[in-house]
């Protein structure tokens, strides 16, 4: 028995046909509930910027201009530490401003009143006399 | 997608797949269920064929990814169906003589005995007229494994048909 002999025999029998009426069920069953129309989902200016490789290179072209400028603009990091430090002092200055006005504040607060204790007034001499003899 | 261009599809393929299915399944009514599942699928994402280089190659790989989708829900049920399997499908039409139909019948139970993997394979070759490269991009595996289950299903059926066949010719 030949392979292919064997093969080409195997393929030459006829496979069933499909039932004619499958076509209508089967169509008609897909047909209400599953044919989708295609809805746009993208609206506004998504639909505007999606499509269009035009506005996504202007856009990346804006970036990079912007990018750019930050970059030359920006001073190096020495400059930008001279320039800092007399801002850092003049912070220091005013804080410490600040600490001696609230130190002296307290200082012009009148003093909170104190119960303190009566203080003892002795007696004249004549007076303790009487009384110890009383007693 | 428009309901002519579906019928359009089904008037193309839907003999192909049906065929194709009938011999994984081994059961009209579940040949059926898939062949509907697939134009359920094509209706709903129409945007499924564009680009595609060839129609009938996406139809087949749809139709066996939802064939082993259901092979795999069923599990337990498909393992009790191996039984079944070596029983006749009816998958050739009736020849005009006794000794074809005898040789189609025998033919029939000898598909159902190979592994499912072997079946689409041998099926997508014969029937089909596929090439190993086309089958092996419509089941996701390589070209090789394509041939290598090709030869090893042939080979079994070769066995299984000798006498039949040595007969008949």
């Amino acid at each position: 028995m030949k392979t292919n002999d064997f093969e080409r025999r195997l393929s030459e029998q006829p496979m069933k046909a499909l039932p004619h009426e499958w076509r209508a069920e089967i169509l008609g069953n897909v047909q209400p509930c599953a044919i989708a129309t295609p809805t746009r989902k993208l609206g506004g200016w998504h639909e505007w910027l999606w499509p269009s490789p035009v506005a996504w290179g202007a856009l990346a072209a804006m970036w990079m201009a912007a990018f750019c400028l930050n970059a030359v603009s920006r001073e190096p990091v020495s400059q930008r530490a001279k320039a800092d430090r007399p801002v850092v002092s003049w912070q220091m200055a005013l804080n410490r401003q600040r600490e001696l006005e609230v130190a002296l504040s307290m200082f012009d607060e009148p003093p909170a009143p104190v119960d303190r204790p009566k203080s003892f007034v002795p007696k004249p001499r004549s007076e303790i006399s009487t009384s110890n003899s009383l007693v | 997608m428009t309901h002519t261009e579906l019928q359009r599809l089904y008037d193309e393929h839907a003999q192909a797949l049906y065929a194709f299915l009938l011999g994984l399944t081994r059961c009209e009514a579940d040949t059926k269920d898939l062949l509907q599942d697939v134009f359920v699928r094509l209706a709903r994402s129409p945007e499924c064929l564009q680009g595609v280089v060839s129609e009938r190659g996406y139809l087949i790989r749809l139709a066996h990814n939802l064939f082993v989708d259901m092979a795999r829900r069923r599990g337990v049920r498909e393992r009790g169906g191996e039984r079944l399997e070596a029983e006749l499908a009816g998958l050739f039409s009736k020849g005009p003589d006794e000794d074809s139909a005898a040789f189609r019948e025998s033919l029939d139970r000898a598909l159902g005995q190979l592994p499912q993997e072997q079946r689409a394979v041998v099926h997508l070759k014969l029937w089909q007229g596929l090439t190993f490269e086309a089958i092996a991009e419509a089941l996701d595996i390589s070209p090789n494994t394509a041939a290598s289950r090709y030869r090893y299903g042939v080979d079994k059926l070769r066995e299984v048909l000798r006498p039949l066949y040595s007969e008949i010719r």
